[in-house]
């Protein structure tokens, strides 16, 4: 199955960099809005996967507690978004060192595992994650 | 496997393939407060779909 989901790491990347948007506010909202969609994509194939008999008990937990963590430090990153927008900043400055943050909050906090099963699961969340600090970078309107 | 299990799994990465899809089309018909009020809504949903997960 890790071809398909290749294939949702390659769309999704795809659509990142095709869909560059106007400033950076609205592309590290939007960065943070396709990270809940991939987690919703992945929690809905492990539950697949669980339910065919592809992941046992172990590995849907592991999984699980990643999608807590990258959900609990997308929410923080998004609520800080916000708030930097809201004083009033709108260049890439401002919100790329959010980005950053981002992804060690998820790096910091989440269960790395060597279990290439699950490590295809994480793989699509991650580049949505990384995707994140790229958009904004390219992002216009902002120094 | 089973080719029906294969077949199965195959569907639901194809439906999320597409809602991902949809999904990012979908944005640039919004605004940046709709965005994040869908964000806030779709996090919302993902910690209860992950008590379902873990409840499987």
């Amino acid at each position: 199955m890790t071809r398909f989901q290749t294939i949702l790491v390659l769309i999704l990347l795809a659509l990142l960099i095709v869909g560059c948007t106007t400033d950076p506010y609205r592309a590290a909202i939007q960065g943070s809005s396709d990270v809940s969609q991939a987690v919703s994509s992945a929690i809905k194939i492990t539950a697949s996967y669980y339910s065919a008999g592809t992941f046992n008990d172990a590995q849907k937990a592991t999984a699980a507690k990643y999608f807590t963590i990258v959900t609990d430090c997308n929410v923080s990153f998004r609520k800080t978004v916000v708030a930097v927008h809201n004083e009033g900043h709108t260049g890439v400055s401002a919100f790329l060192p959010i980005a950053d943050s981002f992804v060690s909050c998820v790096r910091n906090s989440a269960p790395v595992s060597a279990d290439a099963k699950v490590a295809s699961v994480f793989k699509a969340i991650d580049s949505a994650i990384n995707g994140v600090s790229l958009a904004i970078a390219s992002a216009k309107g902002g120094q | 496997m089973k080719p029906e299990v294969i077949l199965a799994i195959g569907f639901t990465v194809l439906d999320e393939v597409l809602a991902m899809i949809k999904h990012v089309k979908g944005q640039s018909s919004l605004t940046t407060a709709q965005i994040v009020a869908m964000a806030d809504a779709q996090d919302l949903k993902n910690k209860e779909d992950i008590k379902a997960l873990l409840a499987l």
